[in-house]
């Protein structure tokens, strides 16, 4: 059974590459949401195995999204994985202490993503 | 005579240095001449009577004064005894001669009494006849004995004892002298006081001779009176010893001594006074008669000997001064005057010398040598005048140096009013009221600052010192005091008053904070804008140390550097921290400390120079902010960029030509927008750091409009978009390349926000006056302007995004715009452009209606 990501990102651009590179090369099925609102909605209705989440979008921030997601009984179970362009140690321990399942940096390699994201959410291949 | 009165020599010889000695040695010696033709006249007089008497001339007048010459008047009156004798041997004759008739007896008996009663009772002198040793009993006695006695007749007389008349009783001793003087001499005479019968004292001569009367062995005895004579012994007596008296009280030894032509000398008398000037007794100075030489200093000795002798052997007088080695072992010196006079009798000279210790005289002369030496020096070696002014008399004494200050000849100046018309009219009431302060006793000294009119007219400022005299009243009658010349002083303090107001003017309007701060850290001095900075007032920054005011985390961070500065190893250094606002919160500050010191290199104080950097520190946050955005917004056209090249590259879309070549245009889109990204990204910053200058030009308006309406065309065409221009024929003075892109980019907005078929409009309009609009931006803007308007018919902007829309990578709905290759920085980039040119940007908008952006370029008049 194909694992289904749901990718939160606001740029439409990252969403067209990744939906090709996550079915083509991770072979993951992708949702997408350009917004947190969106997002919640999606993940809800959809039940996704797990959750790409951009951390900087406008309106509704990554943090907020995944506070969201926690809260919801619903979504709180969905692993979730951070999309991130902050790379700083700092900025990584911060996440850690959230309670995330893993956080990848942008841009991130295309080949190597699935396996990472199984890694992190702990999918055997 | 010579007895009486003290040599004749040493009185006239003593000088008028000793007025009253000579007074009464003037009056004794008249006194004494006086006597001496009085007495010589009665001699004279006395003997013509004696000797007159003696030839039976009995009537005479015998002088009543009475003199010393007992001896002449005891032979006289023996003279006359005797013929008293005689004539009572007469009468015995003649009563031997009873044979003779009884009548011619009689009559010569008769006779013979009248004659002895005549010489009896008109002898001036008291006669009496008295029994002889032991009995003394006066048998009868004569008129002027009566009288001598005060008594009423002479029963009073008769019948006692001649020695109960004596004042003092006649003691066993004496009358046995009186006894043996008669027996050796036949007769005794002697001066005796005696009392009358009213109490009364008087001095007589008494004589008293044995006679024989018809066989009975009598004393015939003359009581002369000699009272007035005695008075005038008396008081000679009295003066003389008044006299010796006043010249040993003198404090002055009095010497008379007799010098002969050998140069030796014998001393007569030395007055007490001398023992008071050297401690040597009178009695010393006799015994030894060098002694008072030897003590002399010999070398004063020495220089005077010789004129001194000189002076005594010439009979003149002179005064010499010497040392003179006093009993106790001081020093004193000695006036000496001499006088000398010749005395033939004795072959020598008579001098009299009368030396006076002046020691405290000599002392005082010395003393006050010294100080007027001291006086003169003074005057001469300051710079100062001197004034002295008589409060009463108004007058002023100068002293030269007070003309030369003022180059005006002391007449000018003196007296006080003429010195109080030269005093600067401004300085005047100052001048008084500090001597008013002063003679009122308010203030210690007087002292004052003020201008004189010197002799050109120019006025030069000196410094008036001085103190007063009081008399007994309390009443100032003189001052005295200095004047000095403060010009160059003066002059200096106004070149630091002023330079203390240029640094004054300096520090307070300077508008970076600066504080002058002691060694412990006090705030000494505080300028205007470090007050504001910090939110105190001065005072209360004044009552505050520099440490007070900063963050406590950063109390120390300059610790090192402070040493450094204080052990003098740098002047002062340079460290950003943290200050604490009145209300709290931090504020970043440049601090600069350098240390000021004096001109010997002593610490005074420090200066602090805090700047407010939490602008800049809000800059470089907003910087890494920036970087951190800007880092975001690069990578993440990177990582579409990155992940469809990199699908590409593994070949898993060979089989899938379409979705390949939808990889590859989304690569290449997303690197345009990246480079889109880039330049945008660089301009702004150029644009903001303000390198980049804008190279005005005037330019047609029209022309600026078409251009950018050109440059968008074909995108409008594309989306079927029209675009309208209106524009205005003016000129304005712009970067033309700026204000394109300006169109440009709004433009650009305006067709990516417009949906198919709407319309764009591009106005140009000039206002002169002010627009009233609901938007502050509007409302202050300098006229004239040219407003520029793009107005769409789009989707419209939400009221509370109008102003953040202008901020960077800030866009209303990120969706639509990054759809579109909007890189989040245009609207910013309008904005800093706009504004480079003094003019204004912002947007009006309505949901669903459209939008309107604005902006305006003043037009220069």
């Amino acid at each position: 059974m194909t694992k289904r990501v749901l990718l939160i990102d606001d740029d439409l651009e990252i969403q067209e590459m990744a939906q090709v590179v996550l079915r083509t090369l991770a072979g993951l099925e992708p949702l997408s949401a350009i917004n947190g609102i969106d997002g919640i909605n999606k993940a809800r209705i959809e039940a996704p195995d797990a959750i790409l989440l951009d951390v900087s979008m406008p309106d509704m921030d990554g943090f907020q999204v995944f506070e969201q997601l926690q809260a919801d009984p619903l979504t709180q179970s969905i692993p979730v994985v951070l999309l991130t362009a902050k790379a700083l140690p700092s900025d990584r321990r911060r996440f850690a202490q959230m309670g995330v399942a893993g956080v990848i940096t942008k841009p991130f390699d295309p080949v190597t993503i699935g396996q990472h994201i199984k890694e992190m959410v702990g999918w055997e291949d | 005579m010579v007895t009486i009165i003290p040599g004749s020599d040493f009185m006239s010889a003593i000088e008028a240095n000793h007025a009253r000695t000579v007074m009464l040695c003037w009056l004794a010696l008249f006194g004494t001449i006086a006597l001496g033709l009085i007495v010589a006249r009665w001699i004279t007089r006395l003997n013509r009577s004696s000797q007159q008497i003696t030839q039976n001339q009995l009537d005479q007048e015998v002088p009543i004064q009475r003199i010393r010459g007992t001896r002449e008047l005891s032979q006289s009156f023996q003279f006359m005894a005797k013929q008293l004798q005689s004539s009572f041997q007469l009468q015995t004759n003649g009563d031997q001669e009873l044979k003779r008739p009884v009548t011619v007896q009689i009559a010569g008996l008769a006779q013979a009494r009248d004659l002895r009663e005549a010489i009896f009772n008109e002898s001036t002198d008291a006669i009496f006849l008295v029994e002889p040793a032991p009995s003394l009993q006066i048998l009868d006695c004569n008129q002027r004995a009566v009288e001598l006695f005060g008594v009423d007749s002479k029963a009073e007389l008769v019948g006692i004892r001649g020695a109960a008349l004596r004042k003092r009783p006649c003691t066993q001793a004496e009358l046995d002298e009186i006894a043996e003087e008669f027996d050796r001499k036949g007769f005794w005479s002697q001066e005796i006081e005696y009392v009358t019968k009213k109490g009364k004292t008087f001095w007589g001569n008494l004589a008293a001779k044995p006679i024989t009367v018809a066989g009975q062995a009598l004393q015939l005895v003359r009581l002369t009176d000699i009272s007035d004579r005695k008075q005038l012994e008396l008081a000679l007596q009295h003066s003389e010893t008044n006299t010796k008296a006043i010249l040993n009280s003198a404090i002055a030894g009095i010497t008379s001594m007799r010098v002969f032509a050998d140069y030796t000398w014998e001393i007569d008398q030395v007055s007490a006074g001398v023992e008071i000037i050297s401690g040597y007794t009178p009695q010393q100075l006799i015994q030894d008669k060098y002694f008072w030489t030897s003590q002399i200093v010999r070398e004063d000795w020495e220089a005077m000997v010789s004129h001194v002798f000189h002076d005594i052997f010439h009979e003149q007088s002179g005064t010499y001064e010497y040392r003179l080695h006093r009993k106790d072992g001081n020093l004193c010196w000695i006036s000496q005057t001499h006088n000398s006079f010749w005395n033939e009798a004795q072959h020598c000279w008579n001098v009299t010398l009368i030396s006076v210790d002046i020691t405290q005289r000599k002392q005082a002369e010395a003393a006050l040598r010294e100080s007027e030496e001291r006086w003169q020096l003074a005057i001469a070696g300051t710079n100062d005048g001197i004034w002295d002014h008589n409060l009463i008399t108004n007058e002023l004494f100068l002293s030269p140096r007070c003309e030369e200050m003022l180059e005006c000849r002391l007449e000018e100046l003196n007296p006080f009013d003429r010195w109080v018309e030269r005093v600067h009219p401004d300085d005047l009431a100052i001048l008084q009221n500090k001597l008013q302060q002063y003679l009122k006793r308010e203030i210690p000294q007087y002292v004052s600052e003020y201008r004189m009119r010197c002799k050109d007219g120019s006025y030069k400022w000196i410094l008036a010192r001085g103190k007063a005299i009081w008399n007994e009243q309390g009443i100032a009658v003189r001052m005295i005091g200095s004047v000095s010349d403060i010009s160059d002083r003066k002059q200096v303090e106004l070149a630091l008053r002023q330079s203390e107001q240029k640094f004054k003017g300096a520090f307070d309007t300077i508008t970076t904070g600066m504080a002058l701060v002691s060694l412990m850290g006090r705030f000494q001095e505080v300028n205007t804008a470090l007050c504001q900075m910090l939110g105190y007032s001065p005072a209360e920054l004044l009552a505050m140390k520099l440490e007070d005011v900063v963050n406590p985390i950063d109390h120390h961070i300059e610790l090192a550097q402070a040493e450094r500065m204080m052990a003098g190893e740098i002047p002062g250094y340079q460290v950003e921290k943290r200050f604490l606002h009145k209300d709290g919160h931090s504020i970043w500050g440049l601090l600069n400390v350098a240390l000021m010191r004096d001109a010997d290199g002593q610490v005074l104080y420090l200066i602090a120079h805090i700047v407010d950097i939490s602008d800049r520190h809000k800059l470089d946050e907003l910087k890494d902010e920036f970087i951190s955005v800007v880092s975001h917004e690069l990578r993440t056209p990177l990582t579409s960029i990155r992940g469809s090249l990199g699908v590409l590259e593994t070949g898993a879309l060979k089989e899938d030509p379409d979705t390949a070549q939808q990889m590859l245009q989304l690569a290449l889109r997303s690197t345009e927008r990246l480079v889109r990204l880039v330049n945008d990204i660089l301009n702004l910053e150029r644009l903001e750091s303000d390198k980049m200058k804008m190279v005005l030009e005037p330019c047609k308006v029209d022309d600026l409009m078409q251009q950018a309406v050109d440059s968008v065309q074909a995108i409008a065409d594309k989306e079927g978009i029209l675009i309208s221009i209106l524009p205005i024929s003016a000129v304005v003075q712009v970067d033309p390349d700026a204000i394109v892109q300006v169109f440009t980019n709004l433009l650009g907005n305006a067709i990516k926000f417009s949906s198919a078929g709407g319309r764009i409009l591009v106005k140009a309009e000039i206002e002169n006056r002010e627009k009233r609009n609901s938007s502050t931006l509007h409302s202050l803007l300098p006229t004239p302007y040219i407003l520029f308007s793009i107005h769409d018919e789009g989707r419209g902007i939400p009221a509370d995004k109008l102003e953040a829309i202008f901020g960077r990578f800030q866009q209303v709905d990120a969706t639509d715009s990054r759809q579109k290759g909007g890189t989040g920085l245009g609207l910013a980039i309008c904005k800093s452009i706009v504004q480079k040119h003094n003019g204004r940007i912002w947007a009006e908008s309505e949901v669903s209606k459209g939008s309107t952006f604005y902006f305006t370029i003043p037009l220069e008049s």
